[in-house]
């Protein structure tokens, strides 16, 4: 897996598709419909040219990408869980991290965390989820957990700076509810915003559609 | 280092020297110990030096008809001059780190430090890609969320003092010792897979034909043996991982000498003496069949940081003034064959860390950590451990809490005619420790329940099953 070596093919495939009078059945066409198993599901066709780029290239050998594309309705809040039923309006707004944490900020100013349907799926079965002790106060980026699944601990930060008042005690006994439910039943903890007023405007926190985006820059 | 004189070294005979001499600046016994050492006795054909010699002559000619002057003797850019650690933990290059140490606390916290200050490289092209090596004196290593009551014949580790280690990754319970060697291998968050490295270090390893089996990676990304006559693929290493702060790593033990037979005993656990544990959330260990690969640490050292240069390492630069498409160097020695072969035209710092090397406190801190208590056995999720008193005819279930705290105790009277101890008087001896129970902070040790225990006998085998100490 040389990276010259697949350059290389690379320019062949590149090549292939600039061709205009290209038949519909090639396998490089725009309009055949991605597999599951495509290696690079995340590239629309239109983007195809930019496999040129090496970073677009490292991608195709990206085994944390899981095989579904997505779109919006894979990173909202199921609406039949305590997280959006915990007020009548549901959550206010939704932000989510570069380290695949999801954020539901309520009225209340209390925001649940967990982390997102990408993150579950990248890292297969859960098998042990590590909670953090309520009563702790948590600073932005602070570890408030951890995900084992197959042999690799993941770890969970916080969004924000607040006071831990509710945690998922269902996980422990059953940690697949991460896999199955990671936006919803699968959450991790409710954390008491300390700084509510500076969390909605955060730079560092990106709602769905900036999230969705960054996951096709990767 | 120059093997001729100093005052007329030939840029070619740099280039020449520091190509087989990338590994430390280090003495013979270096070299010696990644199997280079034969490299110093490299003796040349009488025409090949003949030939050699005159290519110098007629490179040096051409450097002063260009430049005027010869040009300057050039570094190798991967000589290692500096003793301390904190000089390459955050060089933004692919780096291979040896440990010489044999302390597994102290490597565990190294391996964390350079983890940790591995940086992340902003665009997908360029990799800073680590990989350590460490060989620990006899322990036994737990997953980060693992019960070593449950794991590990707990009494025994003590009584042979063999340490107790738990690690920051995922998975199951290892036995090291000098005969295993350990390789951690460091990448970006997004690059993380399970099976990439597994098949780094199967292919470097199966480019080397002296080896006793040819190496496979299964399903679950464990490296081993080739189908043997009984069906099985044994098992020769076994892997964890960790995802944290945009990076990973895949670190696992290679079982290449180790003692087999004392593996097994202490992850032998008789239930009759030490209870049963009910690990209830805990991760448990998946036991499978393993083997030795019986090959030199050395030599599985010096073949996978060979792949690992050949794969992420940068090619060999000797500095700005060279210009790579002037001449293939490797062409010139008629060594390409060679250099394709070896694939020693990628290469990577390597950084042997031993007692001499100077570490950050950082290093220290965390080993300190990772030897208390609180860490070793406080980090056990929630369980309970009942344990059977034939000669008393009692059974004690203990409930604990997080951080190993006793939530609760409940003693349990078995039919037994031949009591030598009414139940009344094994009720009151407990009293006591049932009281400090209920207060809230008694921790799971041996010693310290034992200590409120009122009947000595009662008190030895308590601390005794609990965890060897009374």
């Amino acid at each position: 897996m040389l990276p010259g070596r697949a350059l290389r093919l690379e320019v062949v495939r590149v090549e292939k598709t600039n061709i205009p009078s290209q038949s519909a059945g090639s396998p490089f066409s725009p309009s055949q419909p991605e597999s599951c198993d495509s290696p690079a599901p995340l590239v629309s066709p239109v983007t195809r040219s930019s496999l040129m780029r090496p970073s677009v290239l490292a991608r195709q050998f990206k085994p944390m990408i899981p095989s579904v594309r997505y779109n919006s309705t894979n990173f909202t809040i199921n609406t039949q869980s305590h997280v959006f039923k915990y007020l009548n309006e549901g959550p206010k707004y939704v932000k989510f991290t570069e380290e695949h944490e999801w954020l539901a900020v309520h009225e209340d100013d209390t925001g649940f965390v967990g982390i997102t349907t990408y993150a579950a799926e990248a890292l297969g079965d859960a098998t042990f989820i590590e909670l953090p002790e309520v009563g702790t106060t948590v600073d932005i980026g602070e570890n408030i957990g951890s995900v084992e699944s197959v042999k690799s601990a993941s770890e969970i930060y916080s969004p924000v700076h607040g006071e831990i008042i509710a945690v998922n005690d269902i996980l422990e006994s059953k940690p697949q509810l991460i896999n199955d439910d990671p936006m919803g039943n699968g959450w991790i903890a409710q954390i008491k915003l300390l700084e509510p007023t500076t969390v909605e405007s955060s730079e560092e926190l990106m709602d769905s559609e900036q999230y969705e985006d960054s996951l096709k820059d990767e | 280092m120059p093997l001729s004189s100093p005052k007329r070294v030939s840029f070619i005979q740099q280039l020449f020297n520091s190509r087989f001499r990338i590994i430390t600046s280090g003495d013979a016994a270096d070299n010696d110990d990644f199997n280079l050492l034969d490299f110093q006795h490299y003796q040349e054909s009488p025409d090949v030096k003949k030939k050699r010699l005159e290519l110098i002559e007629e490179v040096e000619n051409e450097n002063i008809l260009e430049e005027g002057v010869i040009n300057p003797p050039k570094e190798n850019p991967n000589k290692i001059l500096s003793n301390i650690l904190e000089d390459y933990v955050g060089l933004k290059e692919p780096i291979a780190f040896v440990s010489k140490i044999s302390n597994p606390y102290r490597n565990l916290a190294i391996e964390d430090h350079i983890f940790n200050q591995m940086p992340v490289p902003k665009d997908q092209g360029s990799n800073y890609n680590r990989l350590i090596f460490y060989t620990n004196s006899p322990c036994v290593v737990i997953g980060k969320n693992q019960n070593p009551w449950k794991e590990v014949n707990v009494p025994l580790l003590n009584s042979l003092h063999i340490p107790l280690v738990r690690r920051k990754s995922g998975g199951g319970t290892v036995v090291h010792d000098g005969g295993n060697v350990n390789y951690s291998f460091m990448t970006t968050k997004n690059n993380f897979d399970r099976y990439t490295f597994a098949k780094i270090i199967r292919d470097g390893v199966n480019k080397y034909e002296g080896s006793k089996y040819r190496l496979e990676v299964n399903e679950r990304g464990d490296i081993t043996t080739e189908k043997q006559q009984d069906d099985v693929c044994y098992k020769i290493s076994g892997s964890a991982y960790k995802l944290a702060k945009g990076k990973s790593y895949h670190h696992g033990t290679m079982l290449l000498n180790l003692r087999l037979d004392i593996l097994k005993q202490l992850l032998h656990r008789d239930e009759a003496k030490l209870g049963i544990v009910d690990a209830m959330a805990s991760v448990g260990s998946v036991k499978s069949k393993v083997t030795n690969f019986e090959m030199e640490n050395d030599k599985f050292i010096e073949l996978v940081t060979n792949e690992f240069q050949s794969i992420y390492g940068k090619p060999i630069d000797y500095g700005e003034q060279s210009d790579p498409d002037e001449y293939d160097q490797n062409e010139l020695f008629g060594l390409t064959d060679f250099v394709e072969a070896n694939a020693l035209n990628k290469t990577t710092k390597v950084i042997i860390i031993d007692d001499d090397t100077t570490l950050p406190e950082y290093v220290y801190e965390t080993e300190s950590q990772l030897k208390e208590w609180d860490w070793k056995f406080g980090g056990t999720p929630r369980f309970s451990h009942k344990l059977m008193n034939e000669k008393f005819g009692f059974e004690i279930l203990f409930k604990v809490d997080k951080r190993a705290i006793v939530r609760e105790m409940e003693l349990t009277f078995l039919p037994n005619d031949l009591r030598i101890l009414s139940e009344d008087k094994i009720k009151q001896s407990f009293e006591f420790l049932q009281n400090m129970i209920s207060k809230g902070e008694m921790k799971y040790k041996g010693s310290e329940l034992a200590g409120f225990i009122t009947n000595d006998m009662i008190s030895d085998w308590l601390g005794e099953s609990i965890d060897g100490t009374s």
